[in-house]
């Protein structure tokens, strides 16, 4: 005879079809002799009879067209589709291509270039002047953009989008047409012009000398009064190509004067020299200077200051500078607004720009204007510009943010940042914004629930907050929505909205009294205190949701939360309850509730709770009408 | 309840839209290459069957229906690395098992709604309907919430191999899993379901309350 252990065990494999025949017959004699293994084999065949008789779920409701349009539609939003391959060679062809490519451009890399075609020029003319530019050009060491002039726009930027005069493939760079001897000379007479006597600078121009090229060289001399001096004098006359060497100047510079007079120069330069500005936005004492050039950029010259500002917001290093790159930017209007809001939204900045940005926006009276107007007339979704202005405008609890997020929360692709930015939305409309989503069931419930429990965590009062919106929005279903939210999230802000949502007059009682069971088993103290207050105002029809208040109460504060309640104790004004039939009523429910163990029981609990209640609800009534 | 061997396959007629004569293998190589109409095909022929397995591990028609369109998504992007050796059925299944897996891990805990709340304001047996159709929506009332305290890898290898009637070797195929430890599951998968619901299953009434109330 098997043992009852093995039996069991047995049963439930023959009830798979898996056991074999001559343990089948071992098990027919246990089962014979033993009640307990009886019993477990017929409550598992009656497990196996419900398991077949359970109704499969609905295939009908499914519309297979539909569903077939959605996969397509979600394999084509995938970022980069991938088409399906069944040669693997393909990778080793791909591999082997990519290593040719490589072997020939390292080739081509190491082969000499042609000798350089040899053109004479006349000092003075056009081509000169380029080649002059380069006579006093390398080995003298230019700062590298990255290393010396700072994290700012370098020269090379200039140098990308302005073609210097005279450059191409037919000059001589050796500068081998060029009198060496002549140009030092001429160059020295720039260096003393610059110092001691402007009008020669004048004469060396008569004598067909490209003065301003000389005087950029000066830019680089050892002395800091001859390369101020050569800045200033920049400043005044220089062109486009004087802006590498002045910003090289802003750059290495260490003489305060120098490094003035270099940003005045580039300022003065205008808007070709504004993207050499950085060093000087970075500066404090040179900022004035360089922020009122920029500000005196014409419409069609503004994106380029605004971007050179909010380049320096970015790498601000105190609260001042960033306030006062934050003030010169909001300065530029709805332009300048928007830059602002792509620093305060942007992931990658941090610290003291985003923050002061933030703040920024806070004080500008047009920002919630500006963003709404952005959302009106930016269809473009997902894009990273709009996700860094619903990141910032979600910082800054900008109301006209949430139709954005609530739609973005809605697709897919962009669910799971908008749910981000809704759960961190400081302030009442993003709960709101979540019952709408909770109700649509477009939205997986979970992820709901997720950003509500993120949204409650802000503060106390933001259910009630959400609550008294939706109340004076008359969205009985919104209040419905909410509380369904309150019931699945855990946390005492939760448990706090779910006893504020006991008193809600706009839900139904039943509506009301899931709320107070909701409360069971996590209410608190202080949800007690509410419900014990809630229970005195409900009148004899409200029966149901009394006894539900009432178990909730008793769970939450024990029989002396829930005696003192049915007493009127601490209230100011009489209950007018009896005292006897208050002792009866509470004596009777604390002996009923304590003894409730399963939630089955727990139905009839409250089936009960309620005849018992009702005596006191009427005497309760009775006195609120004939005091 | 005997396993009916399945491919997860819906038999209501939806492989009719494809073409006649066009076997799901054809339909399977000629998606490798690229062939989006095929894979629709392909769509139409196992959406019922992913759909409702996940519907029964996840218990939400919402969830399940995005978790099924995502499988499809899924599946299309890693076609290529579909080998013919197992079905497509048991490959797509698995791809829907790790999807259902990870909306599991997302979502963490278990959930208390509304309709727990109102299951709990229901009238009590006095005032209702003794019949035996109302006994049996409690008992697979329970059956579902008990299904959905089982942990996921015990659930889905019970929904395959006892729900859905695949045999032990697909089930294994499916979940990634040895045959035995595939039987195994099913067993313990099984024997817990009994212990939940074994009041319920030994007194079709619901079981007697400790207090007496009853």
């Amino acid at each position: 005879m098997i043992r009852c252990s093995r039996a069991q065990r047995w049963i439930l494999v023959a009830r798979d079809g898996e056991l074999g025949l001559a343990r089948r017959t071992r098990l027919d004699e246990h089962l014979a002799a033993c009640a307990d293994c009886r019993a477990l084999d017929a409550a598992d065949a009656r497990l196996e009879e419900a398991l077949a008789r359970w109704p499969e779920p609905n295939a009908g409701a499914v519309d297979l067209e539909a569903q077939v349009r959605a996969i397509a539609a979600r394999i084509d939003a995938a970022p980069r589709p991938r088409r399906p391959s069944r040669r693997p060679q393909a990778l080793f062809a791909l591999a082997a291509c990519a290593a040719l490519a490589l072997a020939l451009a390292w080739v081509f890399a190491n082969r000499r270039a042609p000798p350089p075609r040899h053109v004479d020029v006349a000092p003075g003319s056009p081509l000169a002047m380029g080649t002059v530019d380069r006579a006093f050009a390398p080995p003298e060491p230019e700062p590298e953009p990255d290393s010396d002039s700072g994290p700012g726009p370098g020269p090379d930027a200039i140098e990308r989008t302005v073609p210097e005069r005279g450059e191409g493939p037919e000059l001589d760079p050796s500068g081998a047409a060029i009198d060496v001897e002549r140009l030092a000379a001429a160059r020295e007479r720039a260096r003393r012009a610059l110092t001691a006597d402007a009008a020669d600078l004048d004469a060396l121009h008569a004598e067909g000398w490209p003065v301003v090229r000389l005087v950029e060289r000066c830019t680089a001399d050892d002395d800091p009064d001859v390369a101020g001096a050569a800045a200033r004098w920049l400043g005044a006359h220089g062109d486009r190509l004087s802006v590498r060497p002045l910003s090289a100047l802003l750059a290495r510079a260490r003489a305060a004067t120098t490094r003035a007079a270099a940003g005045a120069a580039l300022s003065a330069l205008g808007s070709e020299a504004w993207s050499a500005l950085g060093p000087a936005l970075d500066d404090p004492e040179l900022r004035p200077t360089a922020l009122a050039s920029l500000s005196a950029a014409t419409p069609e010259q503004a994106p380029l200051a605004v971007t050179q500002i909010e380049l320096a917001l970015g790498r601000a290093r105190s609260a001042s500078d960033a306030d006062e790159l934050a003030a010169a930017l909001i300065a530029f209007g709805e332009r300048g607004v928007s830059c602002l809001l792509g620093v305060a939204g942007s992931q990658e900045i941090d610290g003291i720009p985003r923050e002061r940005a933030l703040a920024g926006l806070k004080l500008a009276r047009s920002t919630e204007q500006v963003v709404a107007s952005m959302f009106a007339k930016r269809p473009r979704r997902g894009a990273p510009d709009e996700a860094a202005v619903l990141e910032a405008a979600t910082a800054l609890g900008l109301e006209c943010a949430l139709p954005v997020l609530e739609e973005r929360a809605r697709e897919r692709a962009t669910r799971d940042g908008a749910l981000a930015l809704l759960a961190r939305f400081e302030g009442p409309g993003s709960l709101v914004s979540l019952t709408r989503l909770w109700r649509e069931r477009r939205v997986p419930e979970n992820d709901v629930v997720a950003a509500a429990h993120t949204a409650l965590a802000h503060d106390e009062d933001i259910a009630a907050e959400a609550i008294d919106v939706l109340r004076a929005q008359g969205d009985a279903s919104g209040l419905r929505a909410l509380a369904e939210i309150c019931l699945v999230v855990d946390g005492v802000v939760a448990d706090l909205a779910l006893t504020r949502l006991v008193a809600c007059a706009s839900l139904s009682d039943e509506e009301r009294a899931w709320c107070a069971l909701g409360l069971i088993g996590r209410g608190d103290a202080r949800a007690a205190e509410r419900l014990g207050r809630e229970l005195a105002l409900l009148s004899p029809a409200q029966v149901r949701l009394a006894a539900a208040c009432a178990l909730a109460l008793y769970d939450g504060g024990g029989a002396q939360a829930l005696c003192d309640a049915l007493r009127g104790e601490g209230r100011a004004d009489d209950l007018g309850a009896d005292a006897t039939s208050a002792e009866e009523t509470c004596t009777e429910l604390s002996d009923l509730f304590a003894r409730r163990s399963t939630e089955r029981n727990q139905v009839l609990t409250l089936s009960r709770a309620s005849r018992v209640l009702l005596p006191w609800l009427e005497s309760i009534e009775r006195t609120r009408h004939h005091p | 309840m005997q396993p009916t061997p399945s491919e997860g396959a819906d038999p209501a007629g939806s492989a009719a839209r494809h073409a006649p004569g066009q076997g799901e293998g054809q339909l399977v190589a000629r998606a490798q290459e690229g062939d989006r109409a095929a894979f629709d095909d392909l769509v139409r022929l196992h959406f019922h069957g992913i759909h409702r397995m996940l519907q029964r591990l996840v218990g939400s028609h919402e969830d399940a229906e995005d978790l099924a369109q995502e499988t499809f998504a899924r599946a299309w992007a890693a076609l290529a690395l579909y080998r013919p050796e197992a079905s497509f059925a048991s490959w797509l299944r698995r791809v829907a098992l790790h999807l259902a897996h990870d909306h599991f891990r997302r979502r963490g805990r278990r959930v208390r709604t509304a309709d727990e709340a109102r299951a709990l304001l229901a009238p009590g047996p006095s005032a209702r309907d003794p019949h035996a159709a109302a006994q049996h929506g409690e008992l697979f009332a329970r059956l579902a919430a008990a299904l959905h305290e089982l942990p996921v890898r015990l659930r889905a290898a019970f929904v395959l191999r006892v729900l859905d009637g695949a045999e032990y070797d697909d089930v294994a195929r499916s979940a990634g899993i040895t045959p035995a430890t595939a039987r195994t599951h099913v067993m313990q998968a099984r024997k817990r379901l009994l212990a939940a619901l074994r009041p319920w299953l030994e007194h079709p009434s619901g079981p007697p309350s400790p207090g007496g109330e009853r």
